[in-house]
């Protein structure tokens, strides 16, 4: 398997998931390109897929190949209209990831750009020892996971980290390297995989202080964070769970000022840092999600400086056109950094799942403080992202 | 939680079924036309339930993927997590704030969970295991949304592992409330005005369908799985359950509700 040379436009397809394992800036201009083609150069192509909408990468690379495929076996008889430089290597893997191509320079509009390095952007937003630290993503989905080893590289520590609902890897690396103090969290799993080994020792060790909330008390917590407001009112029924007594401080009984009954309170919580994967961004930190959004917007409003980790910076002009999508402005953004594929081993909702044989791996490593401390040296400690992804099964061939 | 993989049994052969099939069968036979569902993490089972009912008794049912906030999937396959992208073959996508404002409210009228213990009056603990949860002999999951579901309509709790460690006398946590200390400790929440719902309605595990007598709220044998014996299930509860006089065997998968399973599970997750 070749690789691609700077003119010619290549995708490299795994057949198993059709997402694409390499993205360049033109990977959007060659699959709408294909698809203008396979509509109007190549009736065999599609003849089996029309009256389908052709809107999944998934669907147009297969259709891609069904046309080159008909067109070859059609003797010649349906020569494309206009010629196209394209070329579909079909291989299970490809080897090895090439380093994303640099970005072009901004424009000069006189604005700040926000892009920075992975090491920079924590080496300037997070203090060593900070308060309270945010992460999104929800269970094995879009885990902050290039910013989160880069915490480890640099060894911030952490007082207190406030999981999304549902934490998994991102934070059972933070607190399996030590590095955290107490946690704040509502679930602390891997699914269907187990439970979470670093965040398991560490309890039943005493040596990690937990804070237990609901999910809703936890998003409420953050929205009154968001909006300046002294407390969360939390809806009766929650006095009946444990958790009420296991975490005092999180539920506290006021007096209900207009019906005079007692009723449960939470703190706000306002996250100095909050550390969130976005799918795309301009450099000044407007920002799209492209699956779903999970509590990574609650957090960005709450926090005081967001970090935005993120697959692809995409042109500001391309944003402005169709604004609906930006669900997070700018401003409420510090720093945006390109790391495509840094939420491995976890998924990044459309554009790629989870690594399971990466995650077993570290499930069975990170059962006893050698094994976490093996995997650190392996995946973690002295490398670059570029160079942790080429040990992953991104790249294996 | 006892999962046997695909890879580990090979292909099915045609007539019998697996636990999880039979499971979720079971649960899908308990929802309704109308109703709204929400499910959890992890949840394959109750998800491809809730798929079966649309495809059969019930057209109108919506049910939500909690964590990917999908509404109504096509799950076709069926993955293992509710927060997969793969979920978001869907109607509509709700964000994680607007889903759990909207259990909380009570508009979603029955909700699939289970833990790590329930025990006689339909508490669930998905919290931690030991007296002092300070220094838990086991540190599990944690609450999740589980502590305000009684303010949901019904609760249906499946437990895959049914053993006297895990169906116990006393959760040592009560994560998810059910019906507290029984059925006088209810009525009591009820007149505080501290719950709206109608508490757990059933448990399935993987020997039988239990319930809740009416009074006492006391957990209460339904049916037994085929090839099981009421003794089994006896030997297998760590309190004593109410065993009525007569105990039918679950109706097993009809052909039609597997071939329609089967088909929603076409990658054999289940």
């Amino acid at each position: 398997m070749s690789q691609p040379s700077e003119n010619q436009e290549a995708i490299w397809c795994d057949l198993n998931d059709a997402i694409p394992l390499v993205y360049f800036d033109n990977t959007r201009a060659i699959l709408r390109r294909a698809r203008r083609y396979l509509q109007t150069s190549c009736v065999g192509g599609i003849s089996k897929s029309a009256g389908r909408p052709i809107n999944t990468t998934n669907s147009v690379l297969n259709m891609m190949k069904g046309a080159l495929v008909s067109n070859e076996q059609s003797g010649g008889n349906l020569p494309p209209k206009r010629p196209i430089n394209l070329e579909i290597n079909v291989a299970p893997y490809p080897t090895p990831v090439p380093a994303p191509p640099p970005l072009p320079a901004a424009p000069e509009d006189g604005r700040t750009s926000k892009q920075m390095t992975l090491a920079e952007a924590i080496e300037r937003y997070v203090p060593d020892g900070v308060e309270s630290l945010a992460l999104g993503g929800m269970h094995l989905q879009n885990n902050p996971m290039a910013l989160v080893r880069e915490l480890i590289r640099q060894k911030k520590r952490i007082n207190s980290l406030i999981t999304s609902p549902a934490a998994s890897l991102s934070a059972d690396l933070l607190i399996g390297a030590a590095l955290v103090e107490e946690v704040i969290t509502s679930y602390f799993g891997f699914e269907h995989l187990g439970l979470a080994p670093a965040y398991r020792r560490f309890c039943q060790e005493g040596r990690l202080k937990v804070h237990e909330l609901d999910e809703l008390t936890l998003l409420l917590a953050l929205r009154a964070g968001a909006a300046g407001q002294p407390f969360a009112a939390l809806p009766p029924s929650i006095a009946l769970s444990d958790v009420v007594t296991a975490t005092p401080h999180f539920y506290t009984p006021v007096q209900d000022p207009f019906t005079g009954k007692t009723v449960l309170a939470a703190p706000p919580l306002r996250p100095k840092v909050a550390l969130v994967v976005c799918q795309q961004a301009d450099k000044r930190g407007n920002a799209i999600f492209k699956g779903s959004t999970f509590t990574d917007r609650e957090m960005i409003l709450a926090a005081e400086t967001t970090i935005l980790q993120v697959e692809q910076i995409i042109p500001t002009s391309q944003l402005t056109r169709n604004p609906m999508p930006v669900t997070v402005p700018g401003y409420l953004v510090k720093a945006v950094v390109p790391a495509p594929f840094s939420c491995h081993p976890t998924a990044c909702h459309r554009f790629y799942n989870y690594d399971e044989a990466h995650l077993k791996e570290y499930l069975e490593l990170a059962t006893t403080a050698e094994g976490f401390e093996a995997y650190l040296q392996k995946y973690v400690l002295n490398q670059g992202e570029v160079e942790y992804l080429g040990k992953t099964s991104l790249t294996r061939g | 939680m006892m999962r046997v993989t695909f890879e580990e049994i090979g292909p099915r052969p045609d007539k019998a079924y697996h636990i999880e099939e039979l499971i979720a069968v079971v649960m899908s036979r308990q929802l309704r036309n109308g109703e709204t569902v929400g499910t959890g993490a992890g949840s394959a089972v109750a998800r491809a339930a809730c798929r079966l009912a649309q495809l059969r008794q019930a057209p109108d049912l919506t049910f939500v993927a909690g964590g990917s906030g999908a509404v109504n999937p096509y799950l076709e396959p069926l993955t293992a997590s509710s927060c997969d992208y793969s979920n978001l073959d869907c109607e509509a996508v709700l964000t994680a704030a607007d889903l759990l404002s909207s259990v909380a409210s009570g508009r979603v009228d029955l909700f699939f969970y289970g833990g790590l213990q329930v025990d006689k009056f339909g508490n669930v603990n998905l919290s931690l295991l030991g007296n002092d949860p300070a220094h838990p002999k086991l540190r599990g999951p944690g609450s999740a949304a589980l502590p305000f579901l009684s303010l949901v309509g019904r609760g249906i709790i499946f437990m895959t592992n049914h053993h006297p460690r895990s169906f116990v006398d006393k959760v040592d946590f009560r994560t998810a409330p059910g019906f507290l200390e029984g059925g006088e400790s209810w009525h009591t929440a009820q007149i505080a005005g501290l719950v709206q719902g109608v508490g757990p309605v059933l448990v399935i595990s993987n020997l039988a369908v239990l319930d809740f007598e009416e009074e006492s709220k006391a957990m209460r044998l339904v049916s037994v799985h085929p090839g099981v014996t009421v003794e089994q299930v006896k030997a297998a509860t760590g309190f004593e359950l109410i065993i009525p006089e007569i105990v039918p065997t679950t109706l097993p998968p009809a052909q039609e509700e597997l071939r329609i399973l089967r088909e929603i599970d076409s990658k054999g997750l289940l």
